[in-house]
């Protein structure tokens, strides 16, 4: 089986692929909400970090109990499968202060789930201080103290120092990977690159990076992709539904990069080493290009930046009715990137929506596109 | 139906004239500020360089109260502000992209700079970068990061926050060209505090029978600590209400005259339906709290001698009891526990008014499961509504009435 065959397999089914993994290592699961949460700390603690996604293709009933309907459709997707014992494989969680229902709900779930770990973590937002840096260290102290607690073991520097590493590694070569995107006709498809993303946060690190190092041999021996119709930038917050992708696809165009939570925003925490590993990590996660972090201002640039690197034709928003960080941001960056001579393109999802509009709108934005 | 009309507060009027001053009084000069009001220190410093403040979000509720949201959501609902995004934010961009000048209390002034804490919601940031933006003008930014953790809040958040305090200090001088002397921070903190206490102190006054205020006057009164607070004028205005209140205590006058329930209201009330609380009255029933003026603006007394330390506290103390550091989501959580069940006995609640806002996650979240445990806990009657506190549109009036109807039901077989 090639690596590609590989991980497809494995993103068929994410949940089976968990259950599994997790009855046969030692290790403990931990689920961690955005990639604002620096994993290093929990996989320094010999716990297997896992981002948190919804499965797909559920239901969402009982977590409205809980949840009001106008909260995250993800977020709540995400309890109804908790309280569904679909993730059973994790022993806690990670939420982080990040968007609103994910930050205000962390003590929801510790009120409905009392035997799980649950810890928080603060953000460091907009003011990137020096004061801020040491805050965020304190933080991260903090979350080492609580994780040390859990576990029942002590967390050492070179432990913590060589997850650095593999995490580094990590994001290397997935970036190795996001650079063969850039080219006239990419290696992979839009729905290749998701899938290569979605599979790195559910695996081991360690395996994932050999996975990872055997994709891209095969990758160079492969002949090139066919040049797509139009070359797509996705942008979006916690887009975890392949069906964008297909669609895209579908329409004759790729999505050659995806500045999302489950995408590109996941590889801007390469730490620098340090004395102090944690200031270190500090240091590289303040800095994340999620909007509940830094300014539209400076989300402008990185797409800018991205629309150059990537060649992209048009940048189309997919964006969860509830995020209102990314609403937020939506009128003055879709504003700007016109003005630029950007086309942007909008669609308003939600977990398991009715793909039939979102569709016609893709469609629609690739034909404007092309022309 | 009684007639049972709600008997206004005398110090009301003192309250509504400081209001219609506080709006005079942002057009007389520069440099001004807009601003957000949740336990907000950087207010109270502004105060001290002679910046004015200017607060978008009371605005917003002036003009949902006159009516004026729906034009301003839908204008910026046409300028790509999505219908999902907070009202408060909607509002506050149609105001500003409207193009005829028709505004209530005629507008509010421009801008020299933008000045948010983060502690109520993380709306606050984006929708004030968002305003940074639109202007082109400076932005002071005071993060309070949420405690989201039930113990005491660590000590390296107050360190942080107080040097962010400084930090912001120095940019606020550099553009007002004042200076924040040791003095002015000292008498401002204090007089800060001293707010806190007299608005404390008329919350726990209205654990009378009859309760001598309804949630209209509290909301009234919010005025004073959201918007006056570090000002001898705020304080007085405290001190005047607090001297009726116990008056009306001593004469065994009661916000309505014939009250027969006593319910709490979880959730900002819907500001263009004024009446709200008075169709409650006419079936007996009085507010003696909310969770909106009960938990969120100075429920604590902290130390005032170091006035920087003070007002980290101050910005780290939105929502909780015991421990500063919170959001008002944490507030649902953690009043869930002892803090909900001594306010229920104490102010002698018999029923709950439990409103689900579209606009406010932070206000809503954890409002279905204080719903159930009120229901099911505390064995009393509880009413869920949808509402949004400024966008009318949204606003089934039909439907909440039949609710509301079968509620009353409820509360007189109980
Ligand atoms: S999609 Fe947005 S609102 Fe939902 S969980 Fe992700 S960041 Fe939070
Ligand atoms: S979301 Fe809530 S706290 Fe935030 S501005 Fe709107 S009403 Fe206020």
């Amino acid at each position: 089986m090639t690596a590609m065959e590989h991980i497809n397999q494995i993103a068929r089914d994410m949940r089976a692929y968990l259950s599994e993994a997790s009855s046969k290592s030692e290790k403990k699961f931990i689920g961690v909400m955005h990639p604002i949460v620096p994993q290093e700390v929990l996989f320094a603690a010999c716990l297997h970090p896992v981002r948190l996604f919804p499965f797909p293709g559920e239901q969402t009933n009982m977590a409205h109990a809980h949840l009001h309907v106008y909260t995250s459709s993800i977020f709540r997707a995400i309890w109804d499968q908790v309280l569904k014992g679909q993730f059973s494989f994790l022993d806690g969680v990670v939420l982080p202060e990040s968007c609103e229902t994910v930050t205000y709900f962390s003590r929801g779930w510790r009120y409905h789930r009392k035997n799980d770990f649950v810890a928080t973590m603060a953000g460091v937002r907009f003011n990137k201080t020096k004061n801020a840096l040491i805050f965020f260290r304190d933080d991260l102290e903090n979350l080492k103290k609580e994780l040390e607690e859990f576990t029942g073991r002590e967390i050492f520097e070179e432990a913590l120092t060589y997850a650095i590493d593999v995490y580094n590694r990590n994001r290397e070569l997935l970036g190795n990977i996001c650079n063969l995107m850039k080219q006239e006709r990419p290696p992979l498809t839009g729905v290749d690159l998701f899938n290569i993303f979605m599979v790195s946060h559910v695996m081991d690190k360690e395996e994932n990076n050999r996975l990872l190092e055997k994709l891209l041999s095969e990758l160079l021996d492969l002949p090139a992709g066919e040049r797509p119709k139009a070359r797509l930038l996705v942008s979006g917050p916690c887009l975890v539904d392949g069906r964008i992708y297909e669609t895209i696809q579908a329409a004759g165009a790729t999505a050659v990069c995806a500045d999302t939570n489950m995408g590109l925003r996941s590889l801007a925490g390469q730490s620098e080493s340090d004395n102090d590993p944690l200031l270190a990590l500090a240091r590289s996660y303040a800095n994340l290009p999620c909007p509940f972090s830094i300014s539209a201002e400076h989300r402008l640039s990185y797409l800018l930046d991205l629309v150059q690197e990537y060649a992209v034709d048009g940048v189309i928003f997919a964006i969860e009715r509830a995020c209102e960080a990314e609403i937020m941001d939506f009128p003055y960056l879709e504003r700007e990137l016109r003005k630029k001579g950007v086309p942007v393109g909008f669609v308003e999802t939600e977990y398991m929506c009715d793909m039939a509009p979102v569709q016609t709108r893709i469609e629609g934005f690739i034909e404007s596109v092309m022309k | 139906m009684s007639e049972n009309k709600p008997k206004r507060l005398e110090s009301a009027k003192a309250v509504s004239a400081a209001l219609r001053q506080y709006y005079e009084d942002i057009w007389a000069g520069h440099p001004l500020a807009w601003s957000v009001v949740s336990s907000n220190p950087l207010n109270d410093i502004c105060r001290m360089l002679g910046i004015r403040v200017a607060y978008p979000e009371n605005y917003a509720c002036v003009c949902a109260a006159q009516h004026f949201s729906e034009k301003y959501c839908t204008i910026a609902e046409a300028n790509n502000y999505k219908p999902e995004l907070c009202s408060y934010i909607r509002n506050n961009f149609g105001y500003l992209l409207a193009q005829d000048n028709d505004h209530p209390l005629g507008g509010i002034p421009k801008p020299d700079l933008l000045m948010v804490v983060s502690n109520a919601c993380l709306n606050y940031l984006k929708w004030f970068d968002a305003l940074r933006l639109f202007f082109d003008k400076p932005y002071v930014v005071l993060n309070t990061p949420h405690r989201m953790f039930d113990y005491e809040v660590p000590d390296y958040y107050i360190r942080y926050v107080a040097r962010e305090i400084e930090e912001c200090i120095g940019q606020l001088e550099k553009i007002s060209g004042n200076k924040v002397t040791d003095q002015k921070l000292k008498e401002t903190a204090h007089l800060s505090r001293e707010q806190g206490k007299y608005w404390r102190e008329l919350l726990d006054l209205n654990k009378a029978v009859p309760a001598p205020m309804n949630l209209s006057d509290l909301a009234n009164l919010i005025f004073v600590p959201s918007s006056l607070s570090g000002t001898q004028h705020g304080v007085d205005l405290l001190k005047l209400a607090t001297a009726e209140i116990k008056e009306r205590i001593k004469k065994r006058e009661g916000a309505i005259q014939d009250e027969r329930h006593r319910l709490v209201m979880f959730n900002i009330p819907p500001w263009y339906r004024l009446g709200f609380v008075n169709y409650f009255a006419q079936r007996g029933c009085v507010f003696p709290f909310g969770d909106y003026n009960r938990y969120l603006w100075y429920t604590q007394d902290f130390e005032d001698t170091d006035p920087i330390e003070y007002f980290a506290k101050k910005g780290l103390s939105f929502g909780l009891d015991g421990g500063c550091g919170s959001t008002i989501a944490e507030t649902l959580y953690g009043c869930i526990g002892d803090r909900l069940a001594r306010d229920i006995k104490e102010f002698k609640i018999d029923g709950a008014v439990v409103a689900i806002n579209k606009s406010c996650k932070i206000m809503s979240t954890g409002a279905l499961d204080v719903a159930n445990l009120i229901h099911e806990r505390f064995h009393l009657p509880v009413v869920l509504i949808d509402v949004d506190q400024a966008d009318e549109r949204t606003y089934a009036e039909g439907q909440v009435q039949q609710r509301l109807e079968a509620f009353f039901e409820m509360l007189e077989n109980k």
